[in-house]
């Protein structure tokens, strides 16, 4: 093991984000996934699929939707 | 086995992103126009992050009394090749609202089936240590208790089942700091966000007495210390033209080196009832290093200031705990290491979680555990550590 040196101070390596672009193709594949999953499911799995893929819908749309009040700048 | 329905997963180690009015919205007017603020940048500023370089027209940063920090998240963005992914900072509204709203959050915890979470802050660095480099202590101090107040009143009081109440302290300042665990002690603190190596930050080591009055006061508690790596300030850089892969490939290194370092401190000998998770820094490093710290302690413990009679892995099965994202290796020697010092963690928003796809990943890295183990790993170990138990 080299030496530790400081490095800016920072824990910035850690700060890679979860960007709307970033999740959203996360929550496209996940959509595309169940939709494959529906399609050869038995009726009786169907439900609990179509769930899952109603609830990601629900985000992609809240995430769409922009920024929230709370990112407001003063 | 897969993971039941009635397991509930409970990260260790979750990140908030503070908004933007946060601290415009807690500090005395007094204070308001140099504590931290977002503002859009002119392409001039330099970042006090990192490698010092200029920070890009448009993008918001962080402010603190007159320096920049370009803190926001590197630009990794879906579609863009890895080798254009840089440093620049994302804008607020390039982030998921679960970044910065408990609400978006908790929504996004759901679809994750993920039931609750510990919150690191992001804009502080993940133990508050920015605050503790201003010259102004009673900014300092100040800043550190909005923090506070911010993650306790917005995040955790709406969702008390949700988000495991911790906090930063004013650690360069130890009666201030004990002073703080009394300030919010109505709240129920279960954890605490700590320097894995304050001696980096200029401060007195774990192997000192300094910090005895401290462990004292969360022993006593019941308070969890968490040490999340980087939080020294320090990384392995092992070459000037080494690639960014093989320091973030050794982040861990650095949660050994905490847990070496408080192995063979005295801080349990004095404390035997504090309690310590290393957070982000993996699992399967553990059985090695026990195995290399007690030969270390047979060997070289009589010549040196280290405790004679307990080996460094008693003290490891008494007060310490990890935790993984992914950690298979770690997981198929968890009995070398012991299923009850096994948390898991989300590191939600980074995006080396695997939201919305937890439940899934878990069940893929648990098919060979026993439920029980599975059920321990990933809830009620971290349950019993953070005093959170399941609302009933």
């Amino acid at each position: 093991m080299e030496e530790h040196q400081i490095l800016g101070e920072s824990d910035w390596d850690e700060q890679d984000l979860l960007t709307i672009d970033e999740a959203g193709e996360r929550l496209e594949q996940e959509i595309a996934e169940l939709d494959k999953a529906i399609e050869a499911a038995d009726d009786s799995a169907v439900p609990v699929l179509r769930q899952r893929r109603d609830a990601i819908e629900t985000i992609r749309a809240s995430i769409a939707a922009g920024p929230t009040e709370l990112a407001r700048i003063d | 086995m897969p993971l039941e329905d009635h397991v509930q997963l409970v990260s260790v180690d979750d990140h908030l992103i503070e908004r933007p009015n946060v601290w415009r919205d807690r500090l005395p007017q007094k204070l308001r126009d140099r504590g931290p603020r977002i503002v859009e940048a002119t392409g001039e500023e330099t970042d006090q992050y990192g490698f010092g370089q200029k920070v890009t027209k448009g993008n918001q940063v962080w402010m603190l009394e007159d320096k920049v920090y370009a803190q926001l998240g590197l630009n990794a963005v879906a579609g863009k090749p890895r080798e254009e992914i840089g440093t620049d900072p994302v804008r607020f509204d390039e982030m998921i609202p679960g970044c910065y709203d408990p609400k978006a959050r908790v929504q996004d915890m759901d679809l994750d089936g993920v039931q609750a979470a510990a919150l690191f802050p992001s804009f502080p660095r993940f133990a508050g240590t920015l605050f503790g480099t201003l010259e102004d202590r009673e900014l300092a101090l100040l800043c550190t208790q909005a923090w506070n107040d911010y993650v306790l009143d917005e995040w955790c009081a709406p969702y008390p089942d949700r988000f495991i109440p911790m906090i930063i302290l004013p650690h360069w300042d130890i009666e201030q700091s004990i002073a703080e665990l009394k300030r919010v002690e109505d709240r129920d603190i279960r954890a605490v966000s700590f320097p894995e190596n304050p001696a980096k930050l200029g401060h007195p080591s774990f192997h000192s007495a300094h910090w005895d009055p401290l462990f004292a006061e969360l022993a006593e508690r019941e308070i969890v210390t968490c040490l999340h790596f980087g939080t020294s300030g320090q990384v392995t850089l092992t070459a000037d033209d080494a690639p960014m892969a093989v320091m973030t490939t050794l982040m861990g290194t650095n949660s050994m080196a905490a847990m070496a370092d408080l192995l063979f401190s005295p801080v349990f000998h004095k404390h035997p009832n504090l309690k310590v998770s290393l957070s982000e820094g993996g699992v399967g490093w553990i059985p090695w290093l026990l195995e290399r710290a007690d030969a270390t302690w047979e060997r070289h413990r009589f010549y040196q200031n280290v405790h004679q009679t307990v080996r460094p892995s008693e003290l490891f099965h008494s007060n310490i705990w990890g935790c993984f994202i992914v950690d298979e290796y770690g997981v198929d020697n968890r009995n070398a290491i012991g299923v009850d010092r096994l948390t898991w963690e989300c590191d939600y928003p980074h995006s080396d979680s695997y939201w919305p796809n937890s439940r899934k990943v878990v069940t893929e890295m648990m098919r060979e555990v026993p439920n029980d183990e599975v059920e321990k790993i990933v809830e009620t170990n971290a349950r019993e550590l953070f005093r959170f138990p399941r609302v009933k």
